[in-house]
């Protein structure tokens, strides 16, 4: 019986360490320190930027198995702020993200592709306005390390560029040809989970 | 025509208010109906909210005017029954309530983001509420539905004029478009 159980174990190490090197980090929204921002031009002319204020998720980063990294992110569509009250309040709109039938987005990834020097490309499907894609977001490395308060935190800068038809948008056409695509700039950091 | 109030008949300055308010509230509803179906490059798109928001501030000043002469001067009786009378003023006061209700959460829109509504001239009307989660959002719901609102009382204010003057006879349309008391 003792044998029969070392072998298991012996068997199970490796797979033990496995799950071990997989750290599962928290997003740290509470104290704000991440962001999801976006800029689209406004009538060719200028850069509008934005952001949505909501939102929770988290990551579990691998070092040695960088593909097995996985991120998973809700957002609060209503808490867009691109602050102008009646601007947002028309973006809420239907003729925009129609936070009232769609009040979720969701990200959850497919692929993380490391390529060195602290770069990587991570694929996810993206939920908006009910409407699923996978995108593409550009990593990088930012930090990484012990923080002050006894907590181990990483973090990491991306970015992709959306279009807007691809989540039916109908209305966002109106904005003319300048903003049919918009750039989301993600600043995440995570605490690793206790 | 006295410019007040009195026993039996509506003053200059109560009518005055009465049909520039009512004006003004079916223009503001038909400015708001419109402007919100606006393409982003119609010439108007910024022009008829602007609009819009200044008359809803005249609207708003012509309201707190009306109230006060309201319960400054005398008010002519209510020509009815005593149901009818009950009824009536009820719905009188209710006007009052979501008028304001109009013009406060048409107010909270444009300043919930904390910058001031300025109007024609370069008036400012600083935000007095701001920083409120989605406040433009739970406003705008307000003002939807109260307007709503208004425009059905507004119906049944018309047909309750309508059936004073054709129905009952009597000289309630009359008096407040500041015509003589009918022969009796």
């Amino acid at each position: 019986m003792k044998k029969k159980l070392m072998a298991l174990l012996l068997v199970m190490l490796p797979l033990l360490c496995g799950s071990l090197q997989a750290v599962d980090y928290e997003i740290d929204t509470r104290g704000a320190h991440a962001f999801i921002e976006f800029k689209i031009k406004h009538l060719g002319y200028s850069w509008l930027l934005g952001r949505f204020n909501r939102f929770e998720g988290e990551f579990s980063y691998d070092k040695k198995h960088p593909e097995r990294n996985h991120v998973q992110v809700d957002i609060d569509i209503a808490s867009l702020d691109s602050n102008h009250a009646e601007r947002d309040k028309h973006l809420r709109s239907a003729r925009f993200f129609d936070v009232k039938a769609f009040p979720k987005a969701e990200f959850m990834s497919t692929s993380w592709e490391d390529l060195g020097e602290g770069k990587a490309v991570l694929k996810g499907d993206l939920t908006l306005r009910g409407i699923t894609k996978n995108i593409r977001i550009d990593v990088s490395d930012v930090g990484h390390g012990p923080d002050p308060w006894g907590g181990y935190r990483r973090g990491f800068e991306g970015s992709t560029v959306l279009k807007l038809s691809d989540w039916n948008m109908k209305e966002a056409k109106i904005l003319g040809p300048a903003a049919e695509e918009i750039h989301v700039y993600l600043s995440i950091e995570g605490v690793r989970k206790k | 025509m006295n410019w007040k109030n009195d026993a039996h008949a509506w003053g200059l300055v109560s009518i005055l208010l009465h049909w520039a308010m009512a004006v003004l509230a079916v223009g503001l509803f038909g400015l708001g109906k419109y402007m919100i179906t606006l393409d982003y490059y119609h010439p108007l798109y910024q022009r008829i909210p602007d609009l819009h928001r200044n008359l809803g501030v005249v609207f708003a000043l012509l309201l707190v005017l009306r109230l006060s002469w309201r319960w400054a001067g005398p008010l002519p009786e209510i020509i009815a029954s005593s149901r009818e009378r009950v009824l009536a003023l009820l719905m009188h006061r209710l006007f009052y309530v979501v008028m304001f209700g109009v013009v406060i959460s048409g107010y909270l829109i444009s300043t919930a983001d904390g910058r001031a509504l300025v109007l024609a001239g370069g008036i400012e009307l600083p935000a007095l509420v701001s920083g409120v989660d989605n406040l433009e959002d739970r406003a705008g719901e307000v003002h939807w539905f109260l307007t709503w609102m208004l425009a059905g009382m507004f119906a049944l204010h018309a047909a309750a004029a309508l059936k004073h003057h054709f129905i009952d006879k009597d000289d309630t349309l009359r008096r407040m478009l500041g015509m003589k008391r009918r022969e009796k």
